[in-house]
């Protein structure tokens, strides 16, 4: 009581409003739950002492005395009554004629003597030299030896002549086959990539013009409304 | 003299001590401190059944290690001791497993099983002061517990807490604050 006085003391003087709340628990509990945790304790307690006890304690039934005793014999009797009835006896019921086993090398040896005389040999297919030939190991690792140094000089000899000079190989293509190509793939060049390489003095401007070119000038007019000429000048 | 009138500390841990009277001893000392320590646990689990639990694991460890308990502390504050180590560590593995099946395992959880408490009226403030306290840090929520309803003066706090009593007095202030707050806003 006094305890509690102090504790709702120290709130006032917190001036908290916990001071004024009715300091009760509203959880519910299970009815008679509090008269039966110790007995629940100390069964708890000896189910980790011995599990075993608590459970020969709560088993109704009774075993005959001795039962545990005599168990493992009786299984083992059991085991072995059924491995007899079950499992074949070793000795096989049937019986080989006398002396079968060490004539038997003898009679199959002159069987095969016998079969060797009267078959013809066979005769050879076509292509049996080859595979005997092909099937030597020595050759077939020679033959292997072979193929990877003619891979190894060919990649040698590509390596070898992509080393060359760019201009070096440039000069080797004809000024027709160039000038073909260019042609084909105009749209790939821009303009401003291709204006360093033009000599523009060397141009010879009359050859621009339009009566020189074939073109009227209706159609260079209508050339330049197609291609916008207008944002271009601008 | 029968046990069940005896209260004294010292002659219970004598009784506990003797074969003969090892198990009476136990169940009295069961009688005298489950009802405390049972709302201790359950002011932070909430739940009977989760309560429950950890109450039988406290009491099988003091069965377990009564025998070696001196008597420089308290009895009663080593068994409150026990209490909050059992009930934090029950908090930690089901942060854990909520953490594993990825629920959501904070005070939101918590007032979650306080709303599906039999009885429950948000509008009491009985019910209204629980879930504020909910809203607390587990650590300050039992400080404020064991001061607010256990009635636990501050120099036994600290033993069962291992804090300093000024710590713990500033803890409480704080959490009377929150708790007000709360309540105010709600």
């Amino acid at each position: 009581m006094k305890q509690e006085n102090e504790i709702t003391q120290e709130l006032n003087e917190m001036g908290s409003m916990l001071a004024g709340i009715p300091r009760v628990m509203p959880y519910p509990v299970p009815e008679g739950y509090f008269t039966g945790v110790s007995a629940a304790t100390r069964e708890q307690i000896m189910y980790e002492a011995d599990p075993e006890t608590i459970f020969c304690e709560q088993t109704p039934f009774t075993v005959p005395e001795g039962y545990f005793d005599s168990f493992p014999g009786k299984i083992l009797h059991t085991i072995r009554a059924e491995y007899k009835s079950i499992i074949p006896p070793s000795k096989m019921p049937f019986e080989a004629p006398e002396g079968y086993f060490e004539q038997l090398p003898g009679r199959v040896l002159a069987a095969v003597k016998q079969d060797m005389k009267s078959i013809p040999l066979p005769i050879p297919e076509r292509d049996a030299p080859l595979k005997r030939i092909l099937s030597w190991k020595p050759l077939r690792q020679a033959i292997a030896a072979m193929l990877v140094t003619g891979a190894g000089l060919g990649f040698y000899q590509l390596i070898v002549t992509s080393t060359k000079p760019v201009a070096q190989k440039l000069s080797l293509i004809s000024k027709e086959d160039v000038r073909a190509y260019v042609l084909q793939h105009i749209d790939e060049f821009e303009t401003e990539d291709l204006l360093p390489a033009v000599q523009l003095a060397s141009i010879d401007k009359k050859s621009f013009t339009p009566a020189a070119s074939g073109l009227s000038g209706e159609d260079i007019v209508q050339y330049l409304d197609e291609t916008g000429w207008d944002t271009e000048l601008h | 003299m029968p046990l069940r009138a005896i209260t004294d500390e010292q002659i219970l841990l004598a009784a506990f001590r003797e074969d003969v009277t090892r198990e009476a001893a136990f169940t009295r000392l069961v009688e005298i401190y489950q009802e405390r320590l049972y709302w201790h646990i359950r002011r932070m689990v909430v739940e009977h059944e989760d309560t429950n639990d950890v109450l039988q694991h406290v009491f099988i460890k003091v069965w377990k290690y009564l025998d070696n308990f001196r008597a420089e502390s308290n009895l009663y504050t080593w068994m409150y001791r026990i209490a909050t180590n059992e009930t934090m560590t029950w908090l930690e593995q089901r942060k854990r497993r909520a953490s594993l099946s990825l629920d959501d395992e904070g005070n939101g959880e918590l007032s979650g099983r306080l709303e599906a408490q039999q009885g429950f009226d948000a509008n009491k403030l009985e019910w209204k002061l629980q879930q504020a306290i909910q809203t607390l840090p587990e650590k300050q929520r039992i400080v404020f517990s064991l001061r607010y309803y256990d009635e636990m003066p501050y120099d036994k706090m600290s033993e069962v807490l291992d804090t300093s009593e000024g710590a713990l007095k500033a803890s409480y202030h704080h959490a009377v604050k929150k708790i007000e707050n709360f309540i105010k806003s709600n």
